[in-house]
């Protein structure tokens, strides 16, 4: 594929394997970074002391092992180019992980997941009960994290951070609401568009919209256009979502850190799912239906291999990769649009390789 | 690279027709356009109905009630459940805030780039207290209002707490101080800063409704107070 006569930005990026590398070394370096800092200060805000055994030291768990930390990245570097100071943003960010935090350890509840960056998961090792305390604790200590961290604002900037948290919490939950009806009532008729939709909600308003637009709103005092902000977040998000479900199908559990085909045994509904159910014919569709029908622990590993096949010769894998890039068409134009009055520098330089860089760690 | 994953190489990957507008209305494969107009139409349909003044940054828009301004009127069914979800939790918050609006800032919330309300400041570089703080409570129940606190000066003030005297309605009506409660309880005041402090007051079941006026004043700082009005209504409307 020639990128001839093309001086795009992010054309430059990918341009040779020198300069991937570096781009791929550039974001996750800034990543671990932000990781490292907001591990700690997620830690430091955990309360201490009795009962310990059965819920702090649960609660601290998920914040202490290595995550992406792409949200808080996001919201500092969002705030920063458009002039807000560390000291004004770190809260914000460190309550958005919180949160994350929180609906992970539920979200490992509900999927009855084992496997949670690279080690087991609360509730296999604490059991539902105790994970669903450590849960609900994280999610209390994320708003004494944001309390604290707007009290520094004014009343009014308070309270637009506060009202985009909430939203951004409520959006989740509506999305997980609705995921959790089409496992609940069997639902199969499902078009790409739903799942857009799912994970509009679902994924994209926590991961990336809510991070950019609360630190633009804290960087420009409220002034900022944020539109453009919600279109770059979304296609950024949804491509960010998708290549997870991908790697879910495709990757491998040491670097991935959570199991291979675990969205399979969920019977979760993923673009490569929702392209089967409406492509697979004859057998292949009883058989798809089938297993949608059963629960997890009815959906044994043969039967799991069989429509991870069938995703194959079907094409599903093939069709999301290119849905996919459809969406990322555009991410670049809504990048200069969203960050038209933004400071260059680091910040923005990081936040431009991002889609690059998604793509980049596909392999 | 395993199965199903075509592009061994991401050199191979259609970096041009992904990322340039011009080539890709050539390069487009149908299912890159289908996804491409998928995606915008379900993300402008929410940045659509942002800008027409209901949610997002256009906030400032719906002033006056947010159940009826017109733009929240207009919206479809599935408008409001993208914007709303199901809970349609905006409008009701936008509702309370324009009812407490009335009494505390004159209209529901802003957008930041409006003019604040002047809010209550206890300034201790010059010993100057403004504004006044207003709660509102409908019945019994709890409500809020915050106090700044500003050191403007060099010198660290150590722990500062404040304190609220006893509520009096023109009746005579009484209402202790004992139903209020600040957070934090004391504050640390060092050079050159501003803290925020809460004044929660728990309106007790036996209270009439009424307009109740107090004094708060700051420990240590004689010469510092402000007003509270304290505005309890009819829960039976």
């Amino acid at each position: 594929m020639a990128a001839g006569g093309l001086d795009r930005s992010l054309i430059g990026l990918v341009r040779t394997t020198a300069d991937r590398s570096d781009l791929v070394a550039g974001v996750e370096h800034r990543l671990r970074d932000v990781a490292k800092v907001v591990r700690r200060s997620m830690l430091d805000t955990m309360p201490d002391g009795e009962p310990s055994q059965w819920l702090y030291a649960p609660m601290r768990e998920y914040p202490s092992r290595p995550g992406k930390a792409l949200r808080p990245a996001l919201c500092l570097s969002a705030g920063r180019v458009f002039g807000a100071n560390a000291d004004d943003l770190l809260g914000i960010a460190v309550a958005i992980e919180l949160l994350h935090n929180a609906f992970l350890v539920h979200d490992d509840i509900a999927d009855g997941s084992e496997m949670r960056r690279g080690r087991p998961t609360l509730t296999s090792t604490y059991g539902t009960a105790a994970a669903l305390n450590a849960g609900d604790g994280l999610a209390v200590v994320a708003g004494q994290v944001l309390r604290r961290a707007t009290r520094r604002f004014d009343r009014d900037l308070a309270d637009l951070v506060w009202s985009e948290f909430d939203t951004m919490a409520m959006r989740t939950l509506e999305g997980q609401a609705t995921e959790v009806g089409w496992q609940l009532d069997d639902v199969y008729d499902l078009r790409p568009e739903d799942y857009l939709h799912l994970i509009m909600h679902k994924t994209c308003w926590y991961t990336t919209i809510h991070p950019l637009r609360v630190g633009a709103i804290v960087g420009s005092g409220g002034t900022v256009d944020l539109a453009p902000l919600v279109r770059f977040g979304f296609h950024f998000g949804a491509a960010f979502q998708i290549r997870d479900d991908l790697l879910n199908l495709i990757g491998d559990e040491r670097m991935y850190g959570k199991e291979i085909l675990g969205d399979l045994y969920e019977g979760k509904r993923t673009l490569p799912l929702v392209h089967l159910l409406t492509n697979s014919q004859g057998d292949d569709l009883v058989l798809v239906r089938d297993y949608i029908r059963r629960t997890r622990a009815e959906r044994s590993p043969e039967l799991v291999c069989a429509i991870r096949e069938l995703m194959d010769v079907y094409g599903s894998i093939a069709f999301t990769r290119e849905y996919a890039e459809g969406i990322l068409l555009v991410a670049e134009e809504y990048f200069d649009q969203a960050f038209a009055d933004a400071q260059p520098g680091d910040d923005l330089d990081f936040l431009r390789a991002l889609v690059p860089y998604v793509w980049a760690r596909w392999r | 690279m395993d199965r199903g994953n075509r592009d061994g190489n991401i050199n191979e990957l259609p970096w041009a027709s992904v990322f340039d507008p011009a080539a890709n209305a050539r390069a487009l494969s149908a299912i890159q356009a289908e996804g491409f107009r998928a995606a915008s139409e379900l993300v402008d349909r929410f940045v659509r109905i942002a800008a027409t003044g209901v949610g997002g940054n256009a906030r400032s828009d719906a002033r006056s009630d947010g159940r009826s301004t017109p733009s929240a009127a207009s919206l479809t069914q599935d408008q409001r459940a993208d914007l709303f979800g199901a809970t349609d939790i905006e409008p009701l918050i936008r509702s309370w805030w324009s009812m407490v609006g009335q009494f505390l800032l004159g209209s529901v919330p802003r957008a930041t780039d409006a003019p604040a309300a002047d809010p209550a400041t206890l300034d201790f570089s010059n010993s100057e207290a403004q504004g006044r703080l207003d709660l509102d409570a409908t019945g019994p129940g709890t409500t809020t209002a915050e106090v700044w606190l500003h050191n403007r000066a060099a010198k660290d003030l150590g722990e500062v707490a404040l304190r609220c005297s006893d509520f009096l309605a023109h009746d005579g009506g009484v209402m202790g101080s004992g139903a209020v409660t600040f957070i934090p309880a004391a504050v640390p005041m060092p050079g050159r800063s501003s803290r925020g402090i809460e004044l929660k007051i728990e309106v007790p079941q036996e209270v009439q409704p009424g307009l109740y006026r107090g004094t708060l004043l700051v420990e240590g700082h004689p010469e510092l107070w402000l007003p509270v009005v304290l505005t309890v209504r009819s829960s039976v409307s």
